[in-house]
């Protein structure tokens, strides 16, 4: 049947109490998720055939443990490849950052408002750009905790929240929480001292 | 190692797009086979996906995913 099955089919099919039925049904998905990973994941060159099949393995018995579950809140197939990608992006972010410390991307990553001056050739502009970097600065400083500051600065050195969370002993929707409640404070901060988002926005335009 | 403007103007971008109610990312990730599907079937997107498009906005990491459910789906019709 392959992949042109129905959601119906393919929720019929990966229940089946018929072992044959069902595993010929898991094959036709693991190779249709393994079609669409190696052109969607491949053209970067991050990961290779090994990498994905591992994924895509994971990723089906997920799917079978979860298809009693399905709600058809969305297509099968595009639940599925959901499940798939995050499952793969997952997999890709941990091998990419294992060896990255935090230490290594959040020391001395601080805010120097001399930056603004060499933003611009428009000399007003300079000047509200080096008084709002140095209130943002003073903000960071004061109003932040130190787990804020070092949750922040791996963020804008790029690292993925989930490895932020397991480097810093917690779970994404905690690091979550922190850095959300940390922008909270960054911005009312900058409200009470009289910048307006369209300032933060114009500032940097 | 001083923040780059580039690290500056993303965390000014964060600042401005911050909501006093968000959805952290693994919410918005429970909810992406739902909101890909609304925008592929082009139907509105309301309720809590009105949220999850605001996550999508502000956040590289979960809008890289919904890029890769995209082409990945793409992939597969084209194959």
């Amino acid at each position: 049947m392959g992949d042109r099955r129905q959601d119906d089919d393919w929720i019929s099919d990966l229940r089946s109490g018929d072992a044959a039925r069902r595993d010929d049904a898991l094959k036709d998905l693991r190779d249709m998720l393994f079609r669409g990973l190696s052109r969607s994941f491949s053209p970067g060159g991050r990961v290779d055939d090994a990498f994905l099949e591992d994924a895509v393995q994971e990723a089906s018995m997920k799917i079978l443990e979860k298809v009693g579950e399905f709600e058809g809140r969305s297509k099968f197939r595009t639940w599925a490849v959901t499940i798939a990608v995050r499952t793969a992006v997952s997999a890709m972010r941990r091998r990419e950052w294992q060896n990255v410390s935090l230490e290594g991307i959040t020391t001395n990553a601080g805010l120097d408002p001399r930056l603004a001056v060499g933003s611009t050739e428009i000399v007003d502009q300079a000047n509200n750009r080096f008084v709002m970097l140095t209130r943002l600065k003073e903000l960071i400083d004061t109003e932040l905790t130190e787990r804020q500051r070092t949750a922040l600065a791996a963020e804008l050195g790029g690292m993925p929240l989930p490895q932020v969370a397991d480097k810093l002993g917690s779970n994404t929707n905690a690091i979550y929480k922190l850095l959300h409640d940390a922008r909270k404070k960054l911005r009312r901060g900058l409200e009470a001292s009289g910048f307006t988002i369209d300032d933060v926005r114009e500032a940097w335009a | 190692m001083a923040l780059s403007p580039k690290q500056v103007e993303r965390l000014l971008k964060m600042i401005r797009q911050t909501r006093d109610a968000e959805l952290s990312c693994p919410e918005c990730l429970d909810e992406l086979d739902r909101y890909t599907q609304r925008t592929l079937d082009g139907e509105p997107i309301d309720g809590i996906l009105e949220s999850v498009q605001a996550h999508l906005q502000a956040c590289p990491c979960c809008a890289e995913q919904l890029r890769l459910v995209r082409e990945t789906l793409d992939a597969i019709d084209q194959s």
